[in-house]
């Protein structure tokens, strides 16, 4: 069932089109990055879906219900954070939480207990009575993600979720994202950040200039372009003589080598899921390649992403 | 999954958050200044040469004021009130919650009606004590004063709405309503009487029954700025209904503008 539609959904800012008829269907318990360059459309995308802005043209819907038209029911059971969400500098993350859960129809005492679990969960506890404005960037952020799962939706929509984040907050989000979608929720995930959505998102919709390019699970994005690429770190840099038998290798289209002295080779192969264990076993076996990590590379997407864009 | 709170209840909420610490204390600072203009306008009234002879003229006189404070009240509380999502970019988070937008504009509303009621509170009890100190008496249709008084300021509550949901902007809401309220309005007022035409549509001349009750207020007494007034006393009950246009459609306005504009 598809909890999240678009159908031609068009937006236009005066003369500006940031939207082009854009379709998109979105099924139950999936997580979908959307992907872009800057001014793509991504975040008109999530606005219009959030009943934020107005469609010039089309519709946008969630659960099948028009946002724009009827917020009420179609927000109920969504969770959203938009960009770096800005909060009532003069409130505490607690009072801003019983707000929204208030309003969202949480009762207490089940809404202290919630309040107290998400920001237990985004490490803003200990800041809990602290006003907003005394806030960096980051604890705003993760305030943000708080007040998006609060009231436990099953449908996340997230806008750059990660934007503002250090290395470890960067870590958190993504760990929790991906545990939200074990959990079975649906997850509408924009992000300049490809490692990010790699890891999380199993499908990506691609967009540009307001148009959809591409919409499609990564496996398949990755097969349709012919783009298969691992990364695999080894526990000393290769020999110049191993390196030339894995160019050899059949499936192997081309081999580049990176990281402190050349112990992260990236290759880009032709073939599916068994010829990456094939490739995998022949490393180890007839090559004699001492593999620390093998796993599938960001690059094949950056790949898709940057061959679509440029088109 | 909690449902949604009825519209009544987020109503509630969405009042009790907006009138709650952020603004005690331009409230209190309100309060204070109100509650300090009636005592200066007792004793100016007081060591005034001519006082007033009669209860009535004595709480008519002293309740002129109110056409600016309440004004004053609704554009510095309200403006921001109703912009603030606009403006502070606060919007990304409510407007993404199941709130209708009528619902929370509602909310809004009645948190500066709250606001603006108890500067007019304040300003009536500060007449009423004045009055009854002076005259041992109060006049009766100082209810229906307040009634009116409460009404405008519904009214003017509806142009800083109406211009804060559709600029987005408190200083625009703000600035646009004063100019309505003390310059736009007054002038045609003054000129359609110059014209012998009694302006009894325009919100200002209709808000002249506020301190014109009884029959007794002295003519010339909702002359604002020093511009010309109708000499003849407005008729309260049209005065009450065209004040209740003026807000059902101001208001009604202000829900359509707000409902429609993007949160960018």
């Amino acid at each position: 069932m598809e909890v999240l539609t678009t159908e031609n959904l068009t937006k236009k800012y005066g003369s500006l089109l940031a939207l082009d008829n854009l379709n998109l269907r979105i099924r139950r318990g999936r997580c979908v990055g959307l992907l872009g360059p800057n001014g793509a459309g991504k975040s008109t995308t999530i606005k219009l879906l959030c009943g934020l802005i107005r469609p010039t043209r089309g519709r946008a819907y969630i659960n099948g219900i028009d946002p724009a038209s009827d917020p009420k029911s179609a927000l109920n059971d969504v969770g959203c954070l938009i960009e770096v969400p800005i909060f009532y500098r003069n409130r505490t993350p607690l009072e801003i939480l019983y707000y929204l859960g208030k309003l969202r129809g949480l009762k207490f005492p089940e809404l202290r207990e919630r309040a107290k679990e998400c920001l237990e969960l985004v490490r803003l506890s200990q800041w809990a009575k602290t006003k907003v404005r005394k806030f960096s960037l980051g604890m705003v952020q993760r305030l943000g993600i708080a007040q998006a799962i609060l009231h436990d939706p099953s449908i996340l929509i997230l806008d750059e979720p990660a934007l503002g984040l250090d290395p470890r907050g960067i870590r958190h989000v993504r760990d929790m994202t991906k545990e939200l979608v074990r959990q079975g929720k649906t997850v509408l995930f924009s992000s300049h950040m490809l490692y990010e959505t790699r890891e999380i998102c199993d499908t990506v919709a691609l967009i540009n200039k307001g148009r959809l390019l591409a919409y499609d699970r990564i496996e398949n994005l990755e097969k349709i372009f012919n783009i298969r690429m691992v990364e695999i770190e080894t526990v000393r840099p290769l020999s110049t003589l191993q390196l030339e038998k894995i160019r050899r290798l059949k499936p192997v289209r081309s081999l580049v080598t990176d990281g402190n002295g050349g112990n992260i080779l990236k290759i880009n192969f032709d073939g599916d899921r068994d010829t990456c264990a094939e490739l995998h076993a022949e490393l180890v076996g007839n090559i004699g390649a001492k593999i620390v990590s093998f796993k599938p590379s960001v690059g094949a997407l950056e790949e898709v992403y940057l061959q679509l864009v440029e088109e | 999954m909690p449902a949604s709170p009825s519209d009544l209840k987020q109503i509630g909420t969405i009042v009790k958050f907006e009138s709650e610490f952020e603004n005690w204390k331009s409230i209190v600072g309100n309060i204070f200044l109100i509650g300090l203009a009636s005592v200066i306008v007792t004793i100016i009234l007081v060591l005034s040469p001519s006082r007033p002879p009669t209860a009535e003229i004595f709480s008519g006189t002293f309740l002129f004021p109110v056409f600016l404070f309440i004004p004053l009240a609704a554009i510095f509380f309200a403006g921001n009130n109703v912009t603030s999502e606009f403006e502070s970019k606060t919007g990304y988070i409510i407007f993404s919650n199941p709130v209708k937008r009528s619902v929370l504009i509602a909310g809004k509303f009645l948190a500066s009606l709250l606001y603006v009621f108890w500067s007019i509170v304040i300003f009536y009890i500060g007449c009423v004590i004045s009055t009854l100190y002076l005259y041992g008496t109060v006049p009766q249709s100082i209810f229906g004063s307040f009634a009116l008084a409460f009404l405008y300021g519904c009214a003017v509550l509806g142009f800083v709405f109406l211009f804060g949901s559709v600029s987005g902007n408190g200083m625009v809401a703000g600035t646009l309503s004063f100019l309505i309220l003390f310059l736009v309005m007054p002038l045609l007022q003054s000129f359609l009487v110059d014209m012998g035409h009694e302006p009894w549509y325009l919100l200002t001349h209709a808000a002249g029954s506020i301190n014109a009750f009884g029959g007794t207020s002295m003519p010339g007494t909702t002359t604002i700025f020093g511009m010309k007034s109708y000499l003849e006393l407005p008729n309260p009950i049209l005065s009450a209904i065209v004040i209740l246009i003026y807000f059902v459609i101001l208001f009604g306005l202000s829900i359509f503008a707000f409902k429609r504009k993007d949160m960018l």
